[in-house]
C-alpha cells in the first residue's frame, strides 16, 4: 500500500468499538488520521502589517524572532495582501531571502515559498517594504508548509 | 519518545487483513507524542518605521494583552522579545502575566539602546491547551536627574511650569509653540521655607510626565501633562498659575522600552498517557486511541492572525466603516470556518450606539471580493475607555491611558494600560462559517488566498486579536 498524506480529513472506520477485533480497515483509518493530523497542523510563524509604504528604497518596519517546528519541509509560505507594493523577506540566521511584488494596483495578494529553512531553528527575520505606486501593505501571513509523505519522520 | 512513522506495508486493509499489534502500539505512541510533535508558536511585530511602539510607566506595569496558541498540554512557553531601551541611561522591568492563572514573571532589563533579544521562559502551574491570554507590561526604573524646573501651579493632570535659568535647570525639549511626548518623572521638591505651599515628603510628589507643551509667550512657560492626576491632599501645588506661588521640582528620566516584536513558542509539554488497547477480544476499545486524533484536530487548527495594530499602538484604532483585514490561506482543501476573538473599547462617545456597536465579518477572495455569507453581530457590549489623563481630544478620539502620540504634535492615544484596565472589555468572538471549500494554497496565490475583514459601526480600539480556522 503506497503511503500518502491524506488531502482531507480521513473518515473513521466504524469497526473501532468492542467487541470488534482490530481490523485492517479500522487501523488504517486511524493511521490516515494520524498522518493527516501530523502533516497538516503546521506552525504559524508570523502575522503582521499594515504598513503605508513609500517609494524608493526599502525600509524595514518589522523585525522579529521565531522558531520552526521539529519537523519541517524546509519551506515557509509567505502570503501578502496589499496594493502596488514590494515586500522583501530577509532571514539572517540561515541567509534565506524572498521578494514578493504586488504591481497591478487595487487589492491584490501574492504567495511564495521561502526556501532553505531548517527544522527546530530560531529565525531572525526582517520584513522590508517599498511602494510601487500607491504602495500600501495590508497584511502578511507566514507559516510552515504542510508535510508530504517523505517529510514525515 | 519521538514521533515514529508507522509501517503500513505489512498488511492490506482492503482485504480486512488484521494489522499487527505492532502498528497499534506505534499509533498509541504517536498519539501520546502529539503534544511534543505539534508544539505551537508564532510571532508578531510592531511597525518601527512609522512610529515606534515605546512606553514608560512609573506607577505600575502597563502594557497590553495578546493571545497565544500553546498547543496541547503545554507546561512552558518561551517568549522571545526583541526591543531596546530608549536611552542607555534607564532600564526597567518586563512583566509577563498569564491572565487566567495570574502567574507572573518579572525580567529586569538593563538600559541598552541597541536592539536586543530577551528570552523569558514562562512555566504554567498546570498543563494548558489551546488559546491562552497573556499580558506583557513594563515598569520603568528612575534614571538620571535632568534638572530642576519652577512649578507655578497645577490642576488635575496639568502642572504649569517655568524654565529656570540657573545652574542645573531643566532645558525645555521643544521650541515655543510645540509639544512633545515624554517619558519623564516629575518629583516635586519639598519646601522647607515657610512659603505658600509645603509639599509633604511622600510619594505623592512623584508624577509621570506624559507630555510637555511649550507655550508661546510667558506665564506660564509650559505645561506638564502628568499621570496620575495631581494629588492635592496634602496640598502640593496651588490650583492656578500664580507667579507668587511657586515651588521647584526635578525632572528625571524614566526607563522607556521600544518593543519591536514578541514571539511565543511552546517549549515544554506534558506527554500523553493513552494506554495500549488489547488486541482481540479487547477490553479497551480501539476507539480510545481513535479519540485522540479526533480530539486534537481542533485544538491544533492552524492559526491565522495574532495581532492587528496601528503604528505607535499595541492595538488597532478602527474607525466606523473602515475595514480591519488579515490575510490567510489553507494548505488542504476543506470547508473550514474562520473564527476571530478580540477585545475592544469604544473611543468616540459622539457616535450613536457607541458602546453597543454592530460588527460584520466577511472573507474576501484573492481579488478582494466577498465570498460566502457575511457574519453579523448586533449590539455587542464594548465598554467606553475611561481616560486616565485628560488634556484634550483629537480626531474624535478619547485620550487613552497615560500617553500621547508624538505624530504632528498631537495628543492621541498611546495604549499601554494596567492589566485590570486591559481586562475590562469582554472578549468578542465571531465565526464565519464556510459554505464552500477553501482552495489549497498555490504559488502566486491567485484564487487560493483569502482575507478576513471586520467592520464596526462606531469607532473602537481593537486589541488582543486572534484568528484561527475551525
Amino acid at each position: 500500500m503506497a503511503f500518502t498524506v491524506p488531502a482531507i480529513t480521513p473518515a473513521l472506520s466504524p469497526y473501532l468499538n468492542p467487541p470488534n477485533a482490530i481490523r485492517g480497515d479500522a487501523v488504517n483509518s486511524l493511521l490516515q488520521r494520524d498522518r493527516y493530523l501530523f502533516a497538516t497542523r503546521r506552525r504559524l510563524i508570523f502575522t503582521g502589517g499594515k504598513f503605508d509604504a513609500t517609494s524608493g528604497s526599502f525600509v524595514t518596519p518589522f523585525f522579529f524572532s521565531a522558531r520552526t517546528s521539529a519537523v519541517v519541509t524546509g519551506n515557509l509560505w509567505v502570503v501578502i495582501a496589499g496594493n502596488e507594493v514590494e515586500v522583501k523577506i530577509d532571514e539572517f540566521n540561515v541567509g534565506a531571502t524572498l521578494t514578493l511584488t504586488l504591481s497591478a494596483g487595487g487589492f491584490e495578494t501574492n504567495a511564495q515559498l521561502l526556501t532553505g529553512i531548517p527544522a527546530a531553528t530560531t529565525l531572525a527575520i526582517g520584513l522590508s517594504v517599498r511602494a510601487l505606486g500607491a504602495g500600501n501593505l495590508y497584511s502578511v501571513y507566514i507559516f510552515e508548509e504542510i508535510l508530504a509523505a517523505g517529510d514525515l519522520p | 519518545m519521538t514521533w515514529k512513522k508507522l509501517d503500513d506495508e505489512l498488511t492490506d486493509p482492503t482485504t480486512q487483513e488484521p494489522l499487527s499489534a505492532f502498528l497499534v502500539r506505534g499509533l498509541t505512541r504517536n498519539v501520546n507524542d502529539y503534544s511534543t510533535a505539534l508544539t505551537r508558536g508564532g510571532a508578531f511585530a510592531f511597525d518601527n518605521q512609522t512610529l515606534a511602539m515605546q512606553w514608560a510607566s512609573y506607577d505600575q506595569p502597563t502594557g497590553f494583552v495578546f493571545t497565544v496558541d500553546v498547543g496541547i498540554a503545554a507546561t512552558q512557553v518561551q517568549f522571545d522579545i526583541v526591543g531596546n531601551t530608549k536611552t542607555d541611561d534607564s532600564g526597567g522591568t518586563l512583566v509577563i502575566r498569564h491572565l487566567d492563572t495570574s502567574t507572573q514573571r518579572f525580567t529586569p532589563v538593563a538600559a541598552d539602546s541597541s536592539l536586543q533579544l530577551r528570552t523569558v521562559s514562562f512555566d504554567f502551574v498546570a498543563p494548558l491547551s489551546g488559546l491562552q491570554g497573556f499580558f506583557i507590561g513594563w515598569q520603568s526604573d528612575v534614571g538620571p536627574d535632568l534638572g530642576w524646573v519652577r512649578l507655578r501651579g497645577g490642576v488635575e493632570n496639568q502642572v504649569f511650569c517655568d524654565q529656570g535659568n540657573g545652574a542645573g535647570h531643566w532645558t525645555f525639549p521643544t521650541a515655543a509653540g510645540t509639544g512633545i511626548e515624554t517619558h519623564l518623572l516629575l518629583r516635586i521638591d519639598q519646601v522647607v521655607n515657610s512659603g505658600n505651599v509645603q509639599p509633604s515628603g511622600d510619594a505623592r510628589r512623584d508624577y509621570q510626565i506624559c507630555y510637555f507643551r511649550h507655550f508661546t509667550g510667558n506665564n506660564p512657560d509650559g505645561t506638564f501633562v502628568i499621570w496620575p492626576e495631581l494629588d492635592q491632599t496634602p496640598a502640593v501645588l496651588p490650583t492656578r498659575y500664580d507667579s507668587g506661588l511657586q515651588v521647584q521640582g526635578h525632572v528625571f528620566e524614566l526607563g522607556c522600552f521600544n518593543l519591536w516584536s514578541v514571539s511565543a513558542t511552546t517549549t515544554e509539554v506534558q506527554v500523553g498517557n493513552a494506554g495500549l488497547p488489547n488486541a482481540y477480544d479487547q477490553t479497551t476499545a480501539l476507539s480510545s486511541i481513535a479519540q485522540a486524533p479526533s480530539n486534537f484536530l481542533t485544538p491544533v487548527m492552524p492559526s491565522l492572525s495574532n495581532i492587528v495594530s496601528t503604528p505607535g499602538l499595541f492595538g488597532r484604532v478602527l474607525r466606523a466603516g473602515d475595514p480591519l483585514q488579515f490575510t490567510f490561506a489553507v494548505q488542504n482543501k476543506a470547508a473550514f470556518g474562520v473564527q476571530v476573538n478580540f477585545r475592544a473599547f469604544s473611543i468616540n462617545l459622539t457616535q450613536p450606539n457607541f458602546d453597543t456597536p454592530d460588527f460584520t465579518f466577511d472573507v474576501l477572495d484573492s481579488t478582494g471580493n466577498p465570498i460566502g455569507t457575511q457574519t453579523f453581530l448586533s449590539k455587542q457590549s464594548v465598554p467606553r475607555f475611561v481616560p486616565q489623563t485628560a488634556y484634550g481630544a483629537s480626531a474624535n478620539s478619547l485620550v487613552c491611558a497615560n500617553g500621547v502620540s508624538s505624530v504632528a504634535d498631537e495628543w492621541g492615544m498611546r495604549d499601554a494600560m494596567p492589566v485590570v484596565e486591559v481586562m475590562r472589555p469582554t472578549p468578542i468572538a465571531m465565526r464565519w462559517q464556510s459554505t464552500v471549500a477553501f482552495e489549497a494554497l498555490t504559488v502566486g496565490g491567485v484564487g487560493t488566498t483569502y482575507t478576513g475583514q471586520i467592520t464596526c459601526t462606531s469607532d473602537i480600539y481593537v486589541f488582543a486579536f486572534f484568528s484561527r480556522l475551525f
